[in-house]
């Protein structure tokens, strides 16, 4: 009869330290870290590419992707505005996502004659972390340029 | 009577192995305790760094957030690595255990590195976060692309 007892009370116990278990390690891992840098990474690193000026005289990323878009009159070292932009991003994107192992969508939408377009792992129809966009008008130019940014998971 | 004994051993057992079983949880839980304050420490710290005033650009004397004025901090880097005393011991209470870095990168991928801090002690572990920020050059009045990298050492 003790033993019935026994049984009872190791098994109310087993069932008490599985259900603990299945508890904590169920539990999704906090990321606090990793989902602040990366909803800062984003618009940080938009607002700084467009402000940068790249080594084209005076002209910022921003000026050049809005003369990409309309008249292509700016030259830097040799080539064109939108190969400039095109060339430029890739290193700030490569020096930025790819050295610190961050998934990432970059995209330049509405340019008329180039697509600008670098991504690694990661595409917007993915489940993503954070976005950041910037609209860029071409006035007194017709449209606007959007810049993008997503950052997967 | 040794029915009884076996009983106690029995319930003793238990209580040892139940005892052992909640502190082992219990360390588990204190573990992602201590790293979840590890990484509010380093984002406490880049915060710092990254809105620090002494080397914000300025423009008709307001600053602008997001943006490093280069000479401003290659020259706190000098006062705080070549003082001692009063400066050294503020920016330490302030940065602790930690390096604080920027990397400035050209439109050709030329990297150069400017360090404005670097306290490593006896640490065996870090964590580390980045944000991009403008470096600004008043002299050639040119705006170049750069990291700035915080690590913190446990």
């Amino acid at each position: 009869m003790e033993i019935m007892g026994l049984i009872v009370i190791v098994v109310l116990l087993a069932l008490s330290m599985f259900f603990v278990v299945i508890f904590k390690t169920t539990q999704p891992k906090k990321e606090i870290q990793k989902s602040f840098s990366d909803d800062q990474l984003a618009s940080k690193f938009l607002i700084t590419t467009l402000k940068t000026s790249a080594g084209c005289r005076d002209y910022t990323i921003e000026s050049l992707i809005q003369d990409c878009a309309t008249d292509r009159r700016i030259s830097c070292n040799g080539v064109d505005s939108c190969e400039f932009v095109k060339n430029t991003t890739k290193v700030f994107v490569n020096e930025t996502f790819v050295k610190y192992n961050s998934k990432y969508n970059f995209t330049i939408e509405n340019l008329p004659t180039v697509n600008i377009t670098f991504s690694d792992s990661c595409s917007p129809k993915n489940i993503n972390r954070d976005l950041a966009w910037q609209p860029l008008t071409l006035y007194p130019h017709h449209g606007t340029v959007i810049v993008k940014i997503y950052i997967c998971k | 009577m040794g029915e009884s004994i076996a009983i106690i051993v029995i319930v003793l057992l238990l209580i040892v192995g139940s005892m052992v079983f909640y502190a082992k949880i219990k360390a588990a839980s204190i573990g992602e305790k201590k790293s979840l304050f590890q990484e509010l420490d380093v984002i406490k710290l880049s915060q710092v760094a990254y809105g620090l005033s002494e080397v914000q650009c300025s423009f008709a004397e307001v600053s602008d957030y997001g943006c490093i004025d280069i000479l401003k901090f290659t020259y706190l880097s000098n006062l705080i690595n070549t003082s001692s005393g009063k400066t050294y011991f503020y920016y330490r209470e302030l940065f602790g255990t930690s390096k604080i870095y920027l990397k400035s990168i050209n439109n050709t991928g030329g990297v150069t590195y400017y360090e404005l801090y670097h306290n490593k002690r006896n640490s065996t572990g870090n964590s580390s976060t980045f944000m991009p920020t403008i470096i600004y050059n008043p002299i050639t009045v040119h705006n170049t692309f750069g990291i700035l990298t915080v690590v913190k050492y446990d």
